[in-house]
């Protein structure tokens, strides 16, 4: 077959699109309306992602650390130890509520554990 | 908002109106997309028609689901399906060829808009001839000439479709087409066709 015949045979067949049968454009039809609908309604359950400006480094840190209120627990603990290990003893028996200057009267009142250690 | 399938909108805009709820989108997009997916399956699956209509409607039930996330600019609808369509029927001819089945005993089952029974009978027999001849080509020599010459398809867009360079593409509708006149020499003289 020449070439230019093989042009006119495919041109002949091309010039006649074929028809989809009406069953299949229902059925084609029925899926779209589907998939739209489930994609409609998963439109509806999917959380809205907002899109304001980037958070800063802080903010991702203390979101990454658990939130603000979690980095204040921390960072409350962290200076409370620094505390306790610079502060002078004397003021930390104070703050515990057993001052030095204790009174002989108050003295017997407070139990020793010293019978704990001696023989005899 | 309602079309008739004659709408001037692109297929990429009917898609994107699809995706936002758009259900006259959807019946436009299936009334002209189908039947070429359809046409172009039958022609690669050797006129397997059952066969064909269940790679048309994958295809166009793929291009649902992704309709949400398509990026316009990026590719044509059609070919987009094109492409969709080739892998699934080369999945189908993998699939036959496992089973040890070849159908090419049967032309392809495709309605035509003929008025004349004799025009009828003559398209039908041309299909059949042409279902043959294109069923004995290698797949990608078969692809690349019913892209070109049968759905209207450019070199780039058949590339894309092929995932192949355009060289290729020109390679392999070449070599397809002298393959193909070879065999439809058998024929010539039942088709009607002189020299």
């Amino acid at each position: 077959m020449r070439e230019q015949d093989l042009d006119e045979f495919l041109a002949g067949v091309a010039a006649q699109p074929p028809a989809a049968s009406p069953a299949l454009i229902d059925r084609v039809l029925a899926d779209a309306l589907a998939v739209q609908d489930q994609q409609a309604k998963a439109r509806v359950v999917r959380p809205i992602r907002q899109s304001g400006p980037k958070a800063g480094f802080f903010a991702r840190f203390a979101a990454a650390c658990g939130g603000p209120p979690l980095l204040v627990g921390v960072c409350s603990a962290a200076l409370a130890g620094l505390a306790i290990g610079y502060l002078d003893p004397t003021t930390a028996a104070v703050l515990t509520g057993t001052p030095d200057d204790i009174g002989a009267e108050m003295s017997g009142l407070v139990p020793t554990l010293d019978f704990l250690t001696t023989e005899g | 908002m309602a079309y008739d399938a004659s709408t001037d909108a692109s297929d990429e805009e009917l898609l994107a109106r699809y995706a936002k709820g758009d259900r006259s989108a959807a019946l436009v997009l299936t009334r002209r997309i189908t039947p070429r997916i359809l046409g172009y399956a039958a022609r690669i699956l050797a006129g397997d028609r059952a066969e064909a209509e269940d790679v048309a409607q994958d295809t166009m039930l793929r291009l649902w689901r992704m309709a949400p996330d398509w990026r316009p600019g990026e590719a044509k609808v059609t070919t987009w399906a094109y492409r969709v369509a080739t892998n699934l029927c080369i999945d189908r001819q993998r699939s036959r060829r496992r089973r040890g089945q070849v159908a090419l005993d049967e032309a392809p089952d495709i309605a035509d808009t003929s008025p004349v029974a004799e025009d009828r009978l003559q398209h039908d027999r041309r299909m059949a001839e042409l279902a043959a001849a294109l069923a004995d080509l290698p797949d990608r020599q078969r692809q690349a000439v019913v892209l070109r010459h049968l759905e209207g398809l450019s070199n780039p867009e058949i590339a894309e479709v092929m995932g192949v360079g355009v060289e290729a593409v020109e390679n392999l509708t070449a070599r397809g087409k002298r393959a193909l006149a070879a065999l439809l020499a058998e024929w010539r003289d039942a088709l009607g066709y002189e020299g």
